[in-house]
C-alpha cells in the first residue's frame, strides 16, 4: 500500500493539512522515533552492523587522519576523515569557508590506496570537489574554538571534563553541511537498491554524521595519550554519551523544502499517521507507564540543561517547567479511555510549541515497523505528464487543494518583497530584497505561493475544455506552477506560506527539517539560521550492538566526577 | 598526468540531478523563464540518459544565436500535448535537435504512440525534421534501465561539453559582494 493511499483510505483521524503545515506548527517540531539519527541507529543495531577504527594517525594537535570500517547487512563501507588545524579567525558557521579543520567521506567499498589518494585530493575541497557513485556523503567542520584543547589537556591530565565548564557546550566538533544524493558526481538517492542499507532518506548522510561524531571524540582521546601516555584517561560513560555533533544551518533548507514536495509530505505524513495511532490507543497501564517514563526522562533532561528562552522558542528552562505540567495533566486523565488522545486535545489548547511537544513524546508510543517507514519515505519526485488534463479540472483543483492561497494576501507589495538567489562564493543560497537588486535572470523559482496565484487568475480566464498542455503552449511560464498543481503530491506538500514575502521566517521550515533530522537544542542565531546538535545522547560505535536501547536520546548534563579511567 | 587529469581527459561521470541543475541555470542565463528552463532541464537530462549528446544538443542550440532558445523550445511543445489524430505528422522548416523532443516522444509512447523521425536520430544532438506518429492498440513502455544505471553508476559525458556548460551555468549565480552590500539577510 502506497503512502498516498493510506492517507486517503486511513480509518484514522489526521490532523488537517492547515494546522499541520502551518510554519508555526511546522517551526515547533521537535525530534521523534522517526527521526532519521535514531532510525539509523536502529537500523544499525538491530541488524548487528560491525563497525571499527581501523586506522587513526594524528599529531598531538589532532592533524592527520581517522578510518572507520562498516560492515553492514552485507555491504562495506568507509568513513575517512581528513584532519588539519586552521587559525580560530577562519572558522565559519557558514558554507563559504576556504578550508575546514576537519573533511570527511563515507565511501561504499573496499579502500584501495587509489580510493584513498583519490578521496585524499578531492575531499578538502567540498564545493570544488569532482567525486564519483563510489562516494555517498561528503562533510566538513570545524573543532569547537572553546573546548577541543582543554578537553584534550584535561583528559592528557588524567581527569574528566569539568560539568560547569563545557555542559553548555553538547559537542566537540560542528558541522556545516553533508552533502549526498548526486552532488558532485556523488551516487544518487534513488541508485540504491531498495534493500540497501542506506536506501532511507538521509541515511548515508546520518551515517556519515554519527561518525564525524566519532572521530570528534576519538581526536580528543588519541591527542590525549600523545601527549601524555601515562597519564591521560578516556571519557567516561556518561561524558562518551553526552557530546553530539553540532551543526550550523542556513537558508539551503528552504528552497529544498519548498522543491521537494512530494517528500515534504513523507516527511510529514510518517509523523502524522503515527500520531493519529497513538492517538486512538485505548487505555492501558503498559502504554501509560511508558510515557510517563519519557516525561520523566525529558524533564531531566531539560532540567539538567538549563537555559533561558532564546527567540522565537523556549529555552529548557521553560520547556522543564511545561513538562512537568504536562506530567500533571496526564496523570489527571488516568481514567479516561482514551488518555492519548485526550492529552493531545489538551496540548493544542496550550500553542504551537507545546503541542508539538506532546506530539513528541506520544510519538515515542508508536510501533510502525521501521521497514515500513523507510518504505513509505523513499519517494520518487519524477512524474509522467498528465496530457488529459483539461483547464477546468485544473481550476477544480486548485480550488479544492489550494484555497489557503487566499490568505496569503499574495496581491500586496511585501507578497513578493524577497527573492532567492544563489551566491558565487560555495553557492551559498540567499534572499534578496527586489526593491534593492533586480533578480534579472538568477531568481530560485522556489516562489511557489506567487506562481499558483498568477495561475488561478489566468486559469479563470482560459476556456475551461481545452487541454493543460494546450494552455501551456501558450503560457510557458505557468510549467512550474502548473507542474505542481496536477501532482498529486499528498495533503501534507505544501507549507502554507510565502517565502517571497516580507514577513516569511526561515527558522519555521528549517526547525521542523532539523526536526526530523533528529537535530535538538534549536538556537536561532537570526531569523535566517540556527545552531543546533545531533546525536547527543546516542551511543559510540564500541557501544553498537543489537540490544543498543533507543531511548538514547535527551542525555542528562554529566556532573562533575574526579574519577579517571585509564586508557 | 594524474588520475583525475586522466579521468577527465574524455569523459566525466556526473549525476543526472547535476545534468538537470546546470541545465536549468544555463538556461536561465541564456534568457529561458525560469518554467521554461525547469521543462527544458528535464529534456536534456532524459534525453543524456537515454541516448547522449542531449548536452551537446543544447550547446548546439545556444551557440546559434542567444536569444533564440525559448523560441526553438516552443516550436517543439507541439509534442507535449497529445495530436488530435491516430496518424500525424509535424516538420520544422529549420530541423530541431533531437533533445528538445526525446523525453516528449517518450510520454507519447505511454499514451499509445509509437514514433518515428526523419533522419532518424541517433542521440541529442541529431538534427530531426520530420516526426511521424502513430496510435498503436497497446503502448511501448520505454524502459528505465538506464536510468536506474544513471542513479547508481553515474553518467558518462563528454568533459569538454560538460566545462563548457558549468562555465555557462556559473553566471546564474550571484556576486557575494553585491549580495553584501545590498543588506542581503544572512549569518548576522
Amino acid at each position: 500500500m502506497g503512502l498516498l493511499e493510506f492517507l486517503h483510505d486511513s480509518d484514522l483521524s489526521l490532523r488537517p493539512p492547515e494546522k499541520v503545515m502551518h510554519p508555526t506548527t511546522l517551526g515547533s517540531a521537535r525530534l521523534t522515533r522517526l527521526s532519521f539519527s535514531r532510525s539509523m541507529i536502529r537500523r544499525a543495531a538491530s541488524n548487528n552492523w560491525k563497525i571499527e577504527r581501523t586506522s587513526i594517525d594524528l599529531d598531538e594537535c589532532g592533524r592527520g587522519q581517522i578510518i572507520y570500517r562498516v560492515e553492514a547487512e552485507d555491504h562495506i563501507f568507509h568513513f575517512v576523515a581528513f584532519t588539519t588545524t586552521i587559525d580560530e579567525s577562519l572558522h565559519t558557521d557558514r558554507v563559504i569557508a576556504d578550508g575546514w579543520e576537519i573533511s570527511a567521506a563515507l565511501v561504499e567499498g573496499e579502500l584501495s590506496e587509489n580510493l584513498l589518494n583519490f578521496l585524499a585530493t578531492e575531499v578538502p575541497k567540498q564545493e570544488t570537489s569532482r567525486l564519483d557513485s563510489r562516494v555517498l556523503s561528503i562533510t566538513r567542520g570545524n573543532r569547537s574554538v572553546r573546548f577541543y584543547e582543554y578537553l584534550v589537556n584535561r583528559l592528557a591530565s588524567g581527569f574528566q571534563p569539568e560539568a560547569e565548564k563545557v555542559g553548555d557546550a553538547g559537542y566537540i566538533m560542528r558541522s556545516t553541511a553533508f552533502y549526498g544524493n548526486g552532488k558532485f558526481g556523488m551516487r544518487s538517492f534513488l541508485g540504491f537498491p531498495p534493500d540497501h542499507p542506506l536506501a532511507a532518506p538521509y541515511r548515508a548522510q546520518f551515517l556519515a554524521a554519527w561518525l564525524f561524531r566519532e572521530t570528534s571524540y576519538d581526536s580528543v582521546e588519541y591527542c590525549a595519550q600523545i601527549r601524555s601516555p601515562e597519564k591521560a584517561v578516556a571519557f567516561d560513560e556518561q561524558w562518551c554519551r553526552f557530546f553530539g555533533l553540532g551543526n550550523a544551518t542556513g537558508l539551503g533548507l528552504i528552497p529544498w523544502a519548498m522543491k521537494h514536495p512530494k517528500k515534504l509530505n513523507a516527511w510529514v505524513s510518517v509523523r502524522e499517521l503515527a500520531l493519529a495511532g497513538v492517538r486512538a490507543l485505548p487505555n492501558s497501564v503498559e502504554h501509560r507507564e511508558l510515557l510517563e517514563e519519557w516525561i520523566e526522562q525529558g524533564h531531566q533532561h531539560f532540567a539538567s540543561f538549563q537555559g533561558e528562552d532564546r527567540w522565537p522558542w523556549m529555552g529548557p528552562d521553560s520547556l522543564s517547567e511545561v513538562i512537568l505540567g504536562i506530567r500533571d495533566v496526564f496523570s489527571s486523565m488516568d481514567s479516561e479511555e482514551f488518555p492519548f488522545d485526550a492529552l493531545y486535545l489538551w496540548a493544542e489548547e496550550q500553542g504551537p510549541e507545546i503541542t508539538e511537544l506532546v506530539v513528541s513524546l506520544l510519538l515515542e508510543l508508536d510501533e510502525t515497523s521501521d521497514d515500513e517507514v523507510d518504505r513509505l519515505l523513499r519517494v520518487d519526485n519524477s512524474d509522467a505528464p498528465d496530457l488529459l488534463m483539461t483547464v477546468g479540472d485544473l481550476n477544480d483543483k486548485i480550488a479544492e487543494e489550494y484555497f489557503w492561497l487566499d490568505d496569503l494576501d499574495l496581491e500586496s507589495s511585501q507578497a513578493s518583497h524577497y527573492w532567492w538567489v544563489i551566491s558565487d562564493n560555495a553557492e551559498e543560497p540567499r534572499r534578496a530584497e527586489r526593491s534593492v537588486i533586480n533578480p534579472e535572470h538568477r531568481d530560485v523559482a522556489i516562489d511557489f505561493a506567487l506562481r499558483l496565484n498568477q495561475l488561478k487568475n489566468d486559469l479563470k480566464k482560459a476556456d475551461c475544455d481545452i487541454k493543460v498542455t494546450q494552455f501551456l503552449q501558450d503560457l510557458p511560464h505557468h510549467g512550474i506552477a502548473v507542474n505542481r498543481t496536477v501532482k498529486d503530491s499528498g495533503p501534507y506538500s505544501e507549507p502554507r506560506e510565502n517565502v517571497c514575502d516580507l514577513d516569511h521566517l526561515p527558522l519555521n521550515l528549517q526547525r521542523f527539517q532539523l526536526a526530523m533530522y533528529g537535530m535538538d537544542n534549536f538556537k536561532a542565531q537570526s531569523t535566517d539560521w540556527l545552531r543546533v546538535t545531533l546525536f547527543q545522547g546516542a551511543p559510540r560505535i564500541a557501544e553498537l550492538c543489537p540490544d543498543t536501547s533507543d531511548r538514547w536520546v535527551w542525555p542528562q548534563q554529566p556532573q562533575t566526577d574526579q574519577r579517571s579511567s585509564f586508557l | 598526468m594524474n588520475a583525475v587529469d586522466e579521468m577527465f581527459d574524455q569523459t566525466v561521470l556526473v549525476a543526472p540531478r547535476e545534468v538537470r541543475d546546470l541545465i536549468q541555470r544555463a538556461s536561465r542565463v541564456k534568457g529561458c523563464e525560469a518554467s521554461v528552463a525547469d521543462h527544458l532541464a528535464t529534456k536534456v537530462t532524459f534525453c543524456e540518459v537515454h541516448y547522449g549528446g542531449g548536452i551537446r544538443g543544447w550547446l548546439q542550440l545556444v551557440s546559434e544565436d542567444t536569444n533564440c532558445l525559448s523560441e526553438v523550445v516552443a516550436s517543439a511543445q507541439i509534442l507535449d500535448s497529445l495530436p488530435a489524430n491516430d496518424v500525424s505528422e509535424f516538420s520544422w522548416n529549420s530541423p530541431i535537435p533531437f533533445v528538445l523532443i526525446a523525453k516528449s516522444l517518450s510520454v507519447l509512447q505511454t499514451y499509445g504512440f509509437t514514433w518515428s523521425c526523419d533522419p532518424t536520430p541517433i542521440t541529442g544532438d541529431a538534427l530531426v525534421r520530420c516526426v511521424y506518429l502513430t496510435q498503436e492498440t497497446s503502448a511501448d513502455h520505454l524502459l528505465d534501465d538506464k536510468m536506474q544505471k544513471a542513479l547508481s553508476d553515474g553518467l558518462k559525458v563528454n568533459y569538454a561539453d560538460w566545462k563548457d556548460l558549468t562555465n555557462i551555468a556559473a553566471e546564474f549565480l550571484l556576486s557575494e559582494e553585491i549580495l553584501d552590500n545590498s543588506g542581503s539577510p544572512v549569518y548576522e
